[in-house]
């Protein structure tokens, strides 16, 4: 194969999960806010809380591409390590923005950060602290002075991650503004654990084989562009979204 | 470390988790019944197609007299759970007219309702 179409072939992949990853991030926020519609509050409440929720989906999704190789996209392993770091921060930076939004829209809230305020705030201020543990202790420099045993810091790193989306499921299903029906409930507890059992299955029972001979190499520099052009693409929706749903 | 050092670790930090936990819990108590209450913007105009008892249960049932906070606010058992009552209470309404494209007021912005 010459170097051209393998050029051609490795950005059609990269094209195609860009597409495959903005679609799996963005649709499930989309039908949870039309299906049936949940009435518009105002512009930053609406817009800090789909960022809000596209954190949760990041989080989740970063169980799918948990840093192992997968069969797709054909990608080398170092694509879906960088994928795995990439789609960490992308949550760290909407779960930032949720809060940040919220807090100046709304300064009374800080009322629902202190030890009075209800479970389900506790959870997911508790959720985002363990977030900003998890990317900080992940960075090599800190990883490696934190857990000389890659094996100890990978242990715990699982665990906590489980944690914080256990914590941030409950701050979103008690709070029960947008999954404001029964199905939609049912549906988002059973997506969630869904997504939990996919990564449990593969960590106790592998992945199966990793066909490393039809992979796409120089392939790992794809994954910057894809998140991050994912979050610029996702963010416009969503800042779209909140505007469109306020009633002129 | 070796691995009972892990363990040992980890029993202790468990350990000291529940301390923290049951202490916080007991000290969240305590503050929910001293914190003070918000100013709330109520108007009885704009909730005149209510009825009365919807709110006013006590006239109805007999679990007490005065105003909503003689209850809600200085009663131990309910304190705590007066500020998510409260909440879910006037929410669930506001939220069902709106969804019916009615006159709804306020949602949840903590400010339209809190000043």
């Amino acid at each position: 194969m010459s170097e051209l179409s393998r050029s051609t072939g490795r950005r059609r992949w990269a094209l195609r999960f860009f597409a495959g990853l903005c679609a799996c991030l963005a649709l499930p926020v989309l039908l949870i806010m039309q299906m049936p519609v949940v009435p518009a509050v105002g512009i930053a409440w609406d817009l800090a809380n789909l960022l809000g929720y596209l954190a949760l989906a990041c989080c989740l999704l970063l169980f799918i591409y948990a840093g192992r190789p997968r069969r797709s996209p054909p990608f080398s392993g170092r694509f879906f390590a960088n994928l795995h770091r990439d789609i960490g921060y992308i949550a760290l930076i909407l779960v930032i923005a949720h809060v940040g939004i919220l807090l100046v829209s709304e300064p009374l809230l800080l009322e629902h950060l202190k030890p009075t305020a209800p479970f389900y705030m506790l959870a997911g201020l508790m959720a985002s602290l363990i977030l900003l543990f998890l990317v900080i202790s992940s960075i090599p420099h800190w990883r490696r002075r934190i857990w000389p045993n890659y094996r100890h810091f990978k242990f715990l790193h699982a665990w906590l991650a489980v944690a914080c989306v256990a914590l941030c499921c409950w701050h979103v299903l008690v709070s029960q503004f947008y999954l404001n029906t029964g199905i939609k409930l049912v549906v988002g507890s059973l997506a969630a654990m869904a997504v939990f059992g996919f990564y449990l299955w593969g960590r106790y029972h592998g992945q199966g084989p990793a066909q490393r001979q039809s992979r796409l190499r120089d392939t790992a520099v794809y994954s910057h562009p894809i998140a991050y052009g994912s979050l610029v693409l996702l963010l416009i929706v969503a800042v779209g979204i909140a505007v469109l749903r306020v009633p002129q | 470390m070796n691995k009972a050092g892990i363990t040992v670790l980890l029993v202790l930090l468990a350990v000291l988790l529940i301390v923290f936990a049951y202490a916080g819990f007991a000290r969240r108590q305590t503050a929910m019944l001293q914190r003070p209450l918000l100013p709330v913007a109520f108007e009885h105009i704009d909730h005149n197609e209510q009825p009365c008892a919807d709110c006013h249960h006590n006239y109805v049932d007999d679990t007490g007299g005065g105003a909503c906070y003689n209850c809600h606010k200085l009663t131990p058992e309910l304190a705590p759970e007066m500020e998510s009552m409260f909440h879910d209470f006037c929410r669930e309404c506001h939220v069902e007219k709106r969804m019916h494209a009615q006159e709804s007021g306020p949602l949840r912005q903590c400010s339209l309702c809190h000043h």
